[in-house]
């Protein structure tokens, strides 16, 4: 079974956001890096990039397939995590902490109201289960 | 219908990520596709190859019935084999179009197994029995009803088949690189097979086995540590030598020389897509090959191919990143211009033309152990 931490909201696309005041870190879920399998390659947004919800934030590749991940709220990038570029591995290892992806300063922080809290998560995987 | 192999439920017994695949639930990882992909270049690993079809061709008369019919269906010379050898080849049908690309086992006196591609099972199997109907042959194509199919692969591949089979009291006859050989079990009424083939570049064995046996093998296999791996590992591996998969890099669409085989079509014998094949190989555009990315970017299939000009020359059949190289490597079916070594040409990832370099040959000298 996947790990859901309780004090992150989420999206149906299996990111993850911590909202610290007027700005949100970003990362994949559990479900997601074991899904995706062994990761090659992360293509970080550019610092500084205003991004809107629902557009690609960046691309991951693994071993398997190449896949995006979503901005959960607009607003501008801040900060990358540098650290996965060199190292994409961590992500699988380490995807709630070590495994972030950016920083996102919020443009409109209602929009972070829509997104799903660990129990309805935790839920929304199990409907994915075969 | 879903369909699984014998070693089904071993698999779930490891909890192994399941995909279908040309029909069958198979394996596509356990833990990890670059531990096991690692295991297979450094140690060893074991693949249920169970989907795929071990034809047996015989004839009760005479040596040469099966062989001239092997020779009709096939574009490679299967009478340059001798006893115990075992070839790479593809059925060609009249069009001049890949059926399948094959291996052949030349067992004995009026008798040969081919292993099939799982997805063209049915496909070869009548494009055969047509052949065979139509020219009024007696001879036999059957499948066993049930069989284990396994293969080991890596540089520590003989020493843990040797103890394995021991357990067994069966001996591992001495066969190197594209030999094969019957192995001598108690089931007389079932031709346990053994070659010293593979689709990963390195040392390694493809047993055909009866299930029992099959599955007890299995299981000293994974007992002696040798890594139970999956068809993601195998895709990097074979990708990795630049060896085709049908589906992807080979279609009956194509001829052998558009899908990159062409090196295996004989230039003497004739067969039924001969003359076909002649008129197709001057008209041919693209072929297939593989190549390297230059620097960053992972290929994948369908991503579109440019020559330096931004003119559209191909299309990635293949891709995946390397681990051997660290770089996304792949195979294209490109225009025949740019299938030369070291051309550069450019793969579209993302809006981004990112550069490559055309590879005729893999870089990877493998741990396959041929005949001094």
């Amino acid at each position: 079974m996947s790990e859901v931490k309780s004090e992150l909201k989420y999206t149906k696309d299996h990111e993850w956001i911590k909202a610290e005041g007027n700005t949100i870190i970003v990362g994949i879920t559990d479900y997601a890096q074991e899904n995706l399998g062994d990761i090659v390659f992360v293509e970080l947004p550019s610092r500084e990039a205003k991004v809107n919800k629902g557009n690609s934030l960046c691309t991951i590749e693994s071993v398997k397939a190449v896949s995006d991940v979503y901005v959960p709220a607009s607003g501008t990038i801040i900060k990358t995590n540098e650290e996965i570029e060199t190292d994409p591995a961590i992500i699988n290892k380490e995807p709630y902490t070590g495994g972030w992806l950016a920083v996102i300063e919020l443009s409109d922080s209602s929009e972070l109201n829509s997104l799903m809290s660990a129990d309805e998560y935790t839920e929304y995987l199990k409907t994915l289960e075969d | 219908m879903i369909l699984r192999t014998s070693l089904f439920e071993y698999h779930q017994k490891l909890n192994a990520k399941m995909i279908d695949f040309a029909g069958y639930k198979m394996p596509v990882f356990y833990k990890s596709i670059k531990d096991e992909y690692f295991a297979v270049r450094n140690k060893c690993g074991i693949f249920d190859i169970s989907h795929m079809a071990p034809f047996f061709i015989e004839s009760d008369k005479s040596h040469e019935e099966v062989l001239s019919f092997l020779e009709m269906v096939t574009c490679r010379k299967v009478a340059a084999l001798k006893k115990n050898q075992v070839q790479y080849n593809a059925f060609i049908n009249e069009d001049g179009g890949i059926v399948d690309d094959i291996t052949i086992f030349y067992l004995e006196e009026k008798k040969y197994l081919v292993i099939v591609n799982a997805s063209n099972k049915e496909k070869a199997f009548n494009f055969l029995n047509s052949v065979k109907n139509k020219n009024n042959l007696d001879i036999n194509i059957y499948l066993p009803e049930n069989f284990v199919l396994l293969a080991l692969q890596g540089p520590e591949s003989h020493k843990a088949l040797k103890n394995a089979l021991k357990k067994e009291n069966i001996n591992l006859p001495e066969i190197f690189y594209y030999e094969c050989d019957f192995l001598q079990i108690d089931e007389k009424n079932f031709d346990a097979i053994i070659s010293r083939t593979g689709y990963t570049g390195e040392d390694g064995y493809e047993i055909l086995l009866p299930v029992g046996l099959g599955q007890k093998i299995w299981e000293y296999l994974i007992n002696e540590e040798v890594t139970p791996s999956g068809l993601g590992a195998r895709d990097l591996l074979r990708l990795e030598m630049y060896y085709p998969l049908y589906g992807n890099d080979l279609k009956e669409e194509w001829t052998p020389f558009e899908g990159g085989i062409g090196w295996i079509v004989d230039k003497e014998k004739d067969f039924l897509g001969r003359q076909s094949l002649e008129k197709r190989k001057i008209s041919a555009k693209n072929t297939v090959k593989g190549f390297i990315m230059k620097n960053d970017g992972i290929p994948r299939a369908g991503y579109e191919v440019y020559d330096k000009n931004k003119n559209l020359i191909g299309k990635v059949t293949s891709g995946a990143f390397s681990f051997l190289l660290n770089k996304g490597i792949g195979m294209a079916s490109i225009e025949k211009l740019f299938a030369k070594d070291k051309t550069e040409i450019f793969i579209k990832i993302r809006d981004e033309f990112k550069p490559a370099e055309v590879y005729v040959k893999s870089t990877h000298k493998g741990s396959i152990c041929r005949r001094e």
